[in-house]
């Protein structure tokens, strides 16, 4: 429940602490909109109240909606109810007799940041745990109160556009710099600025004024917003998969000041009730299951301080980072000294990117390399990153398991080969769990983790326990040739492949997929994963899995003379699709194909093979899948994954629509049995939820 | 020392880097991290139960807690204080790492010595200086103007310090070659007495030293691993040294005619840039726990000598009074570690101790063909004594070190 406590002012009258009310998750809901009413109500409703703090409980000032509470609400009228509600409570804050303060530490998400702005005054606590933002807009969702309306006018129009629609979350310092707070101080001092600045706001009557106050409509203020807007359209390349709230609040944006509040409530209940909205949340609330999910309650989960990585490339220094960013020790091991200088410039190049100086000092205090496996027996976990050739693999293993503990869990990060295979000439198999990241890792919160059949359950406790220490998403999936990722983003981009050599433009390929909502188009991500790998991996899966996975030989002759499907344009850093590539695949014509037909069938490639790993048991339950599937390899994010895709197409419109592709292109798009089963049933995928968990 | 002994558990170090080289990019306290780090890693030692870092340094670091900003960034939490005593620091820390066990305080210690030269401690001229404090003191701007007045543009140039004997004053080769002087050190035995230093430590790199552990430092953009010792040539001969010219003759610094100089750039170190670290613990608590020892210090003794007239002279007044207190004869060591910044001052060492065999002296080589890390110095000492008892089969050895200012340091191992 808010608290208030009240102090006395210099002049007689009575300073109100408030403690913004958060359930125990931190956030926010309509139990605490309740109880902040009512808390309001009486403190401005107090003649003798000359101002309020609203300040931070235990944890956090607000981590957002309460989106679980939230959720029930499918009800538009209800929705829109609450957004009213706060609304009021917002301009009560804003335009009353009595100014309010906001003493900001932790985490003030969302609407925390909505209920801060309402504050004449915000002050934010000079630590890393504060994070300043409005993430909601990942989910579809727009912010419940009237940000939509008061952010620009406090941190002016670009700024907005960053926050409103991108979802930045930003620290104390850079909230300093955009005006969206007005002081930071040391985190002690929080309590003491915060009442300083209740004084002197209670002296004058009206809270300090912000330096980037709007001037209220002067004629050209529209036209130069939408100017603005133009011009952030144009540096964001896939703008054509925004969600339908994004677009919305674009539209209102560009007219410039909002002043009627109530168009806020009508599109943020819309969103809210969207179905949009509800398969993002859908993902959201999976996704955070999985993160709750423990492997077995008897297991004890093993402490995690000490990380040895060996192989230093691109994975192993982004985990490197990771786990030093979250207090773990990490050792890096490369073979040949310039492979360990190249690794720890990689280190250095992102630890050296972090702003914080206290976290960046932290963590290079918690990373070193070396040329030997020495203090690796002391390790908890080690983790194996080097290149993907099973041979060598197994020689990091055998050398591993003569060094360290038996207590230390060893983790293979493969590509394609099953895990099983990689320790197949193991002592203890049973302390070998695959551990599976996804690059960009800041972009992919996925962690795919890996359990063969002998898999202890100790290891696997310990990969979940390290996912959720570098702030990984832990999805459990059975081992087998590619896994469940590998499989599908294989199946996906060799198709990709096959297109562009049977003549279709890499444009069209590209856009195609990025209109259905992936976040790079198949080819583009070729070019960033690196054909050669991708013809290794497609070989790999080929021979265990079938011809599906075949790599078209024209590509094959593109990753050995190292050609790519883009090429920088001139002038600028933007890449456009090299035309050289139909002429050095012997392609004539080009056949003129539908983007959106493309990236439709593209996408169904890549949900039919998902099915397939339902089906092989490589998945325990299809939410699993729809969640690695949108947090590891991007599928649409709007459409929610591919079992809740293929669901909301209908499995018996998805099978016929497989089928007349089949006859016209081929066993690609042959339909799993899976799915032809559970069409014809008249059943769909919710069957299967229940059944393993 | 007090009675009682102390067990090395494991010694290592960076490469040897003279000035400007592999290592000239790293500051004091990442270098000291690098071998902290490796240390504990090597030993499998968990950071926790280190309970002192002492970290030596003749003059490196600018914060005044180089210590603790060394075990900060090795990731260990213990205090850690920083010791100065010229050359001789790298033994200072050792002596307070192991009075510490030895009186009870504390169990398990790392001691460190890092001399970074490459990392040039620039400082303002006077003129300059008066002008930098009239400014603060001046009340007016007019006042704070005229501070000004007498600073020329040349004052303004940066002065870096110079390597000179803090109490003399002597540069090191003026110091070397009054050694010379006043035990009859001929030129011929002071290049040979540099050949021989360079040919065993190169001898050592090409073996592969284990006490070496490679150091990622930033290279431009980059990160280059250097792996071995940069300063040891295997090509030097007394043909090539002989070509050298005295650096008599390049100053007026040195009061030696240039025609009976002896001391060349040849026969003389370079400042070198460097890192070394041990772990130490009490005896009974290693075999305890199951670490391995490499061996144990029995004593160690500190000297002072006049810095005028007796120049590096220090450690074997140090020697001279740990033999005695020990009941120990020089001639009975088979190891014998000692620094040497100039060949003259070994073999003014030699002259003095008839009981010492040249052949028992920096066996894998010294300061000479490695550079001087003067703060390093005596840990890498301790480390490689430890090791070369090992090699060698015997049981006890002596770190002799020598130091401007009349710093002596002499430690007495047991194995």
């Amino acid at each position: 429940m808010a608290e208030t406590v009240h102090e006395p002012l210099s002049d007689g009258r009575r300073l109100a602490w408030l403690t913004l009310p958060t359930d125990e998750g931190g956030r926010f809901g309509d139990a605490q909109l309740d109880a902040l009413e009512h808390a309001l109500d009486a403190a401005l409703g107090d003649s003798e109240v000359g101002a309020v703090v609203l300040r931070a409980g235990e944890e956090a000032f607000c981590r957002g909606l309460a989106l679980d509470a939230f959720a029930k609400l499918d009800d538009r009228r209800a929705v829109a109810a609450t957004a009213k509600r706060l609304h009021r409570l917002q301009a009560r804050m804003s335009g009353g007799r009595v100014p309010c303060i906001a003493a900001i530490a932790g985490a003030c998400l969302d609407v925390g940041l909505e209920l801060a702005l309402a504050c004449g005054h915000r002050i934010a606590a000079d630590h890393p745990d504060v994070r300043i933002g409005l993430p909601q807009i990942e989910l579809g969702l727009l912010p419940i109160g009237d940000a939509l309306a008061r952010l620009p006018t406090v941190v002016g129009f670009e700024a907005s556009l960053d926050l409103l629609l991108e979802g930045e979350t930003i620290g104390a310092a850079h909230a300093r710099r955009l005006g969206l707070v007005d002081a930071v101080v040391h985190p002690a001092g929080l309590e003491a600025a915060a009442r300083e600045a209740a004084r002197s706001a209670a002296a004058a009557g009206a809270p300090p004024k912000n330096r980037r106050a709007w001037r209220p409509a002067l004629p050209g203020v529209a036209l130069r917003n939408r100017r603005s807007l133009q011009r952030w359209q144009e540096t964001r390349p896939h703008d054509d998969a925004l969600g339908g709230a994004r677009l919305s609040a674009l539209e209102l944006l560009g007219r410039g000041r909002i002043q009627d509040t109530s168009e806020l409530t009508t599109i943020f209940s819309e969103a809210a009730v969207s179905d949009a909205t509800a398969t993002r949340l859908h993902t959201w609330r999976c996704a955070r299951a999985l993160e709750r999910w423990t492997p077995r309650a008897d297991v004890a989960v093993p402490t995690l301080t000490r990380l040895g990585i060996v192989g230093g490339g691109a994975v192993g220094a982004d985990l490197a980072v990771a786990a030093a960013r979250a207090d773990v020790s990490v050792r890096i091991r490369e073979k040949s000294p310039p492979a360990l200088g190249r690794a720890l410039a990689r280190v250095e190049a992102k630890v050296a990117g972090d702003r914080d100086h206290e976290r960046r000092t932290r963590a290079r205090a918690r990373l070193s390399g070396g040329l030997e496996l020495d203090g690796f027996s002391t390790m908890d976990l080690v983790l194996e990153s080097v290149p993907e050739e099973v041979a060598v693999k197994r020689r990091v293993f055998a050398e591993l398991e003569d060094r360290v503990r038996p207590q230390t869990i060893l983790a293979t990060h493969p590509r394609a080969t099953p895990v099983s295979e990689i320790g197949a000439r193991m002592r203890h198999p049973e302390r070998l769990v695959g551990i599976r990241v996804f690059r960009p890792l800041s972009r992919r919160p996925l962690c795919e983790i890996i359990q063969t059949p002998q898999t202890s359950a100790r290891a696997l406790a310990a990969a979940v326990s390290f996912a959720r220490r570098i702030n990984k998403t832990p999805v459990v999936v059975q081992d087998g040739p590619g896994f469940f990722t590998t499989r599908v983003l294989a199946a996906y981009l060799s198709h990709a492949g096959e297109l562009v050599a049977d003549g279709f433009s890499i444009d069209d390929i590209d856009r195609g997929c990025r209109r259905a909502g992936w976040p790079v188009g198949p080819l583009q991500l070729l070019d960033f994963v690196g054909l050669s790998t991708a013809v290794r991996v497609g070989h790999v899966l080929t021979a265990a899995l079938g011809d599906r996975f075949d790599v078209p030989m024209p590509l094959e002759a593109m990753a050995a003379t190292g050609r790519a499907f883009y090429r920088p344009s001139r002038p600028g850093p933007e890449e456009e699709p090299d035309p050289r590539v139909h002429d050095f695949l012997g392609v004539t014509t080009t056949r003129v194909g539908d983007a959106d037909e493309l990236g439709e069938r593209l996408t169904l490639v890549a949900a039919i093979e998902a099915v397939r790993c339902l089906q092989d048991g490589v998945l325990a339950k299809p939410s699993d899948g729809d969640v690695a599937a949108v947090l590891g390899l991007g599928y649409p994010a709007t459409r929610g994954g591919p079992f809740r895709h293929l669901a909301a197409r209908g499995l018996a419109a998805a099978r016929s629509r497989l089928s007349a592709l089949e006859d016209r292109f081929g066993s690609r798009y042959r339909a799993p049995q899976l799915l032809v089963e559970l069409a014809e049933r008249g059943s769909d995928f919710s069957s299967m939820e229940d059944a393993s968990s | 020392m007090m009675g009682g002994r102390i067990a090395v558990v494991d010694a290592v170090r960076t490469p040897w880097s003279p000035r400007g080289g592999g290592l000239s990019g790293m500051s004091a306290a990442a270098l000291g991290a690098v071998v902290v780090r490796d240390l504990l890693l090597r030993a499998a030692v968990l950071p926790d139960v280190v309970d002192l870092v002492v970290v030596g340094s003749a003059r490196s670091g600018t914060s005044g807690s180089l210590g603790a900003e060394v075990a900060f960034r090795a990731g260990v939490d213990a205090v850690a204080p920083s010791v100065s005593m010229g050359s001789v620091s790298g033994e200072r820390a050792i002596a307070e790492a192991s009075r510490a066990i030895l009186v009870g305080d504390i169990d398990t210690a790392v001691a460190v010595g890092v001399e970074t030269p490459s990392d040039l401690q620039v400082g303002l001229s006077a003129p300059l200086r008066e002008a930098v404090m009239g400014t603060r003191r001046g009340e007016t701007a007019g006042d704070k103007l005229r501070a000004w007045a007498g600073v020329k543009a040349t004052d303004l140039r940066p002065t870096a310090a110079v390597l000179r004997d803090p109490i003399s004053e002597q540069p090191l080769a003026a110091a070397a070659e009054s050694v010379a002087l006043r035990f009859g050190l001929d030129r011929a035995g002071q290049d040979a007495y540099a050949v021989r230093s360079h040919a065993r430590a190169f001898r050592r790199v090409r073996e592969g030293a284990p006490e070496v552990v490679p150091v990622p430092a930033p290279a431009g953009a980059g990160v280059m691993v250097v792996e071995h010792d940069e300063g040891p040539r295997a090509e030097l001969t007394a043909q090539s040294l002989a070509r050298r010219a005295p650096l008599a003759k390049a100053g007026a610094a040195l009061s030696v005619p240039a025609s009976i100089a002896t001391v060349t750039a040849g026969n003389l170190s370079v400042p070198a840039d460097g890192a070394a670290a041990v772990l130490l613990t009490r005896p009974d608590l290693a075999r305890s726990r199951g670490w391995p020892v490499l061996g144990e210090i029995d004593g160690a003794r500190f000297a002072s000598a006049n810095p005028f007239t007796s120049p590096r002279f220090g450690g074997s007044q140090a020697l001279d009074r740990l033999l005695e207190e020990k009941n120990e004869r020089l001639a009975d060591f088979a190891v014998v570690e000692a620094s040497e910044s100039a060949a003259a001052f070994a073999l003014a060492l030699l002259a003095s101790q008839p009981e010492l065999d040249p052949d028992v002296l920096n066996r894998w080589g010294g300061s000479i063909a490695l550079g001087r890390c003067s703060g390093a110095s005596g840990v890498r000492l301790l480390g490689t004594a430890v090791r070369r008892m090992a090699a060698a089969g015997v049981d006890k050895s002596l770190v002799v070190g020598s130091g401007a200012a009349g710093h002596g340091a002499a430690l007495l191992l047991r194995r």
